[in-house]
């Protein structure tokens, strides 16, 4: 097979700006057939510049846009055949549901019934059959979001592109939508590439998540890889819900990278893995995930697990307790370190204080040395 | 309170347009308010009288010709310089609103200067088009914001449908701005229709147009002939008025959102 036929998109030396500015500087990205593939990413850090890219909204000031083999870097906006959902929708608020997902097939002079036949099914297919003779503006957001995505594949285009798909609905409408939208995208099984700056949206609905800073790629991996080995303290961040302490590298071990770190201000020797080598002594953040440090208030119990190899300690004090519901977020002080544990929140007495000591441990293949 | 000032701003408005409607109903040769008696002879007068007639037929070709070449001209002006990106917007647009704030005394002698400069006979066209010039602001203007108030991700979603920059145009950009359009073409019609100061640099005898007819008229005759005619034009005003907030609503039709 040649690469052709496994991508669907490629990058390659993309540069794009607007103005002066570069805000993509030489991206490279090829994209799997049929897989959805999410660019994630602050504000400013152009996925959606990226994106209209793609779609051909702007035009790269260096390097090409090739789509199923064919560059199409200077293909204008209307010959590509690229879907695209945009934020908000866009829905012609003059259109009926049924003019607007017929418009695309209309410009191309489809004959009539044929039109009524592909858009009956476009709509059939994402639920919206029945509201063929309503305007936009008597949807939902997630009812509009629906046509959208009829209104493009009715095209039957190459591949979908989503801009921020789920941010104009509410969060609660969120979390049902995201669902039916993952149902509708498995079922076209068509190459999907959408921009979030949620990390949780992105694992939910990608195969693999892209997570883009400063007009780079910070890391392209499956959603769970992402999760579990996170490459910078940029993306562990991102991801949220990690304790990073701050620690000076003692010694990495050359073949394994495992590590072992000594903790700002108290020195206390720590162990963990690692994806990169590290100069001597240099500063590096030990990180590990809120959920998986484990908490016990006895003393005694602390001394014992201290004795076991491969278990990391920190002893503390509580300073902050966060009922959430399912869950609780504690908030300890070691040394100088801050760190938080989230327990459900059955495991947490209710009577717990601020100021209690705490006695915190985790298990070593758990924490991840990070570059700052 | 309000309402009391709502009152007093309807009455300090409608006063003047009443006492010339009032006018109109008196039978004698005298313009006076109120009339002594009722009667129709001078809109009978009015209407049979082949000057005001010719120059109503003048005016109401111009004003066409006026709305619809500053209609279009202001739509291509209006488009680019909402969505274009070039240098130096502001000045052009700036430039197209100018005759706005150049006294039209100014630019009716000017035009007159030119045209004898370029040994031109006035005419019906240089007269259109003199129109055209000080209806462009208000066309430019409206339809400026018109364009505006479109969310460009709409054309952009078209494009990449397939359609055309010009298909986009027709097909979405157009009928979202009914009714800038409608007010656009309205302002420009009573702009040219109403236009006095520039038509006395340019109308000859064969292009009077009504006001010039009625401001001769008055010259040398107060007779209640210019209130029944007035009355005939604000009557006619209304009833568009009327019909096109009918047609497309009037909340739209200030300039920008």
């Amino acid at each position: 097979m040649t690469a052709h036929e496994d991508y669907s998109i490629e990058l390659k030396g993309l540069t794009l700006g607007y103005g002066e500015r570069d805000i993509i500087a030489g991206l490279d990205l090829n994209i799997r057939r049929g897989e959805i593939l999410s660019l994630l990413g602050p504000s400013g850090c152009g996925k959606t510049t990226t994106l209209h890219a793609i779609a051909g909204l702007i035009t790269p000031r260096k390097g090409s846009i090739i789509i199923d083999g064919v560059d199409q870097t200077n293909v204008p906006v209307n010959r590509r055949n690229v879907g695209m959902v945009f934020q908000g929708y866009a829905l012609f608020p003059h259109m009926t549901v049924f003019n607007n997902v017929s418009y695309g097939l209309r410009i191309r002079s489809v004959d009539k019934a044929q039109i009524r036949e592909r858009v009956a099914r476009a709509l059939q297919l994402v639920g919206m059959a029945s509201f063929a003779h309503r305007k936009p503006r008597e949807l939902s957001g997630g009812q509009q979001q629906r046509v959208a995505i009829a209104r493009t594949i009715v095209l039957e285009p190459r591949v979908l592109l989503l801009d921020e798909p789920l941010s104009n609905l509410d969060a609660k409408l969120r979390q049902e939508i995201r669902g039916d939208l993952k149902r509708i995208l498995r079922a076209l099984s068509i190459t999907s590439v959408f921009v979030t700056h949620d990390q949780e949206e992105a694992m939910f609905l990608s195969d693999r998540i892209v997570l883009m800073k400063d007009g780079a790629i910070a890391q392209l991996s499956s959603p769970r890889e992402f999760y579990d080995r996170p490459a910078s303290s940029f993306a562990a961040a991102f991801l949220g819900n990690t304790n990073f302490i701050a620690a000076r590298l003692l010694r990495q071990t050359p073949d394994n990278l495992r590590c072992e770190v000594g903790v700002a201000e108290t020195g206390r020797v720590l162990r963990g893995r690692a994806a990169l080598r590290f100069d001597p002594e240099q500063t590096v953040y030990l990180s590990v995930k809120h959920d998986r440090v484990g908490y016990t208030l006895s003393s005694e119990a602390f001394a014992e697990l201290e004795k076991q190899t491969g278990v990391s300690t920190l002893a503390g004090q509580v300073t902050d307790i966060h009922f959430l519901g399912h869950v609780t977020r504690i908030e300890c002080l070691a040394g100088k370190q801050i760190l938080t544990v989230l327990r459900p929140s059955a495991d947490v007495p209710a009577d717990l204080v601020a100021g209690t000591p705490i006695y915190l441990y985790w298990q070593e293949e758990e924490s991840l040395v990070l570059s700052l | 309170m309000r309402v009391v000032v709502g009152i007093l701003y309807i009455v300090f408005m409608c006063s003047p347009l009443l006492i010339v409607i009032g006018a109109a109903f008196e039978p004698q040769e005298i313009l006076r308010f109120p009339p002594q008696g009722v009667s129709l002879t001078w809109f009978r007068r009015v209407l049979q009288d082949p000057a005001f007639l010719n120059a109503a037929a003048n005016s109401l070709v111009i004003a066409l010709l006026a709305t619809v070449l500053s209609v279009v001209l202001g739509l291509l002006a209006a488009y680019a310089l909402a969505r274009g990106r070039f240098r130096h917007r502001e000045v052009i647009l700036g430039l197209l609103l100018s005759p706005l704030i150049v006294p039209e005394l100014v630019i009716g002698l000017a035009l007159l200067q030119i045209l004898t400069l370029m040994n031109i006979a006035t005419d019906l066209l240089t007269l259109v088009l003199a129109h055209t010039v000080i209806c462009l602001p208000y066309t430019v203007r409206l339809l400026f914001n018109g364009v505006s108030a479109i969310n460009e991700t709409l054309e952009n979603a078209s494009l990449m449908l397939g359609a055309s920059r010009g298909g986009t145009i027709l097909r979405v950009t157009l009928p979202l701005m009914k009714s800038s359009i409608v007010a656009a073409a309205l302002f420009a019609f009573l702009t040219s229709f109403d236009n006095t100061v520039i038509s006395l640099f340019l109308v000859d005898a064969a292009t009077m147009t009504l006001p010039i007819t009625i401001y001769n008229y008055v010259e040398f005759s107060l007779d209640p002939a210019i209130a029944a005619l007035s009355a005939i034009l604000i009557l006619l005003s209304c009833v568009t008025v009327a019909i096109i907030s009918r047609v497309s609503g009037l909340e739209n039709m200030g300039p920008g959102k």
